[in-house]
């Protein structure tokens, strides 16, 4: 089963990351940004995402924020559809991902952006120093 | 106790709006009044989870809400009220509930949609119904969050016209 990655944002934000993944790591395949834009109803999105769904590939969908329009309508799309649901999507977790679709399971990939997504917040200048704060 | 504000917006329980108001009313219960929601327990508990912490989040069909209103008045709680359109304003209008103010957030936007407040649009349908109901005495203003201004139906309306 093929997999894809859907990034939903409140917002151009997922759509710029995709940019911003690209600006570093070249060009990505097999992903799409649905952006919520202000005038959208949930309606109006929940129309947009399923645009993007088909019932013959697997889905990561990388959100932004838990509780939230975007992370809701996925929510209630996982009900049809091959969903997987990751909330806190950056700039670490994008680029990780388009390296590594394509390889492993959508169960595999979960887990290490899980990681990933821990690992990249953390105090650089204490880092620098040797401290290891929160990482 | 009672219903502390009534508010239409079409996004319904829309993350930080929701929990702006929550704080400012300082309500604890958010009862959504919405037929397609009363059947669709799965995106109710997607609500309830993501509601802010110690909030509950309730969901009741429009023709239940009005028999349940004429019975209490829904004295017994401390909630926040969302309708998701006009239409169900009116529905509600309609079965004779009387609230002493409805505050309009967001209807959404489209092609026969004019803007009229901020990002807040009517078209003319939900002009002439929210203007007969602040004519029989409930005051209908136009609120998006607690940091900006709120205007009065009529004030806003002066000057506004549909074809």
């Amino acid at each position: 089963m093929e997999m894809k990655i859907l990034v939903c944002t409140h917002g151009r934000f997922g759509e710029e990351l995709i940019r911003s993944t690209e600006m570093i790591g070249g060009k990505l395949k097999n992903i799409t940004a649905v952006s919520l834009l202000e005038d959208m109803s949930m309606d109006d999105y929940y129309v947009a995402v399923k645009e993007e769904l088909d019932e013959r590939s697997v889905y990561l969908c990388l959100t932004d924020l838990f509780g939230g329009t975007p992370c809701n309508t996925l929510l209630n799309l996982s009900r049809d559809y091959n969903i997987e649901i990751l909330c806190g999507v950056n700039l670490p977790m994008l680029l990780e991902a388009s390296s590594s679709c394509g390889f492993g399971t959508v169960e595999d990939l979960k887990k290490h952006l899980m990681e990933v997504y821990a690992m990249n917040g953390f105090d650089v200048l204490e880092k620098m120093k040797g401290n290891t704060y929160g990482n | 106790m009672a219903i502390k504000l009534v508010r239409v917006d079409f996004r319904l329980v829309h993350g930080q709006i929701v929990t702006k108001w929550i704080h400012t009313i300082k309500a604890d219960t958010i009862l959504v009044v919405n037929d397609k929601l009363a059947n669709d327990p799965f995106m109710l508990s997607v609500y309830q989870m993501s509601a802010p912490l110690g909030t509950k989040v309730n969901v009741v069909a429009v023709d239940d809400f009005i028999k349940h209103w004429h019975e209490t008045k829904y004295d017994e709680t401390n909630c926040m009220i969302l309708i998701k359109n006009v239409d169900d304003v009116y529905r509600i209008y309609k079965g004779g509930v009387s609230f002493d103010a409805i505050q309009i957030g967001g209807l959404g936007g489209s092609a026969s949609r004019k803007a009229v407040f901020g990002p807040i649009t009517l078209d003319k349908t939900d002009a002439d119904r929210l203007q007969e109901i602040n004519d029989s005495g409930q005051r209908v203003y136009f609120h998006q969050v607690p940091e900006d201004g709120s205007a009065e139906f009529n004030s806003v309306m002066k000057g506004i016209h549909f074809d």
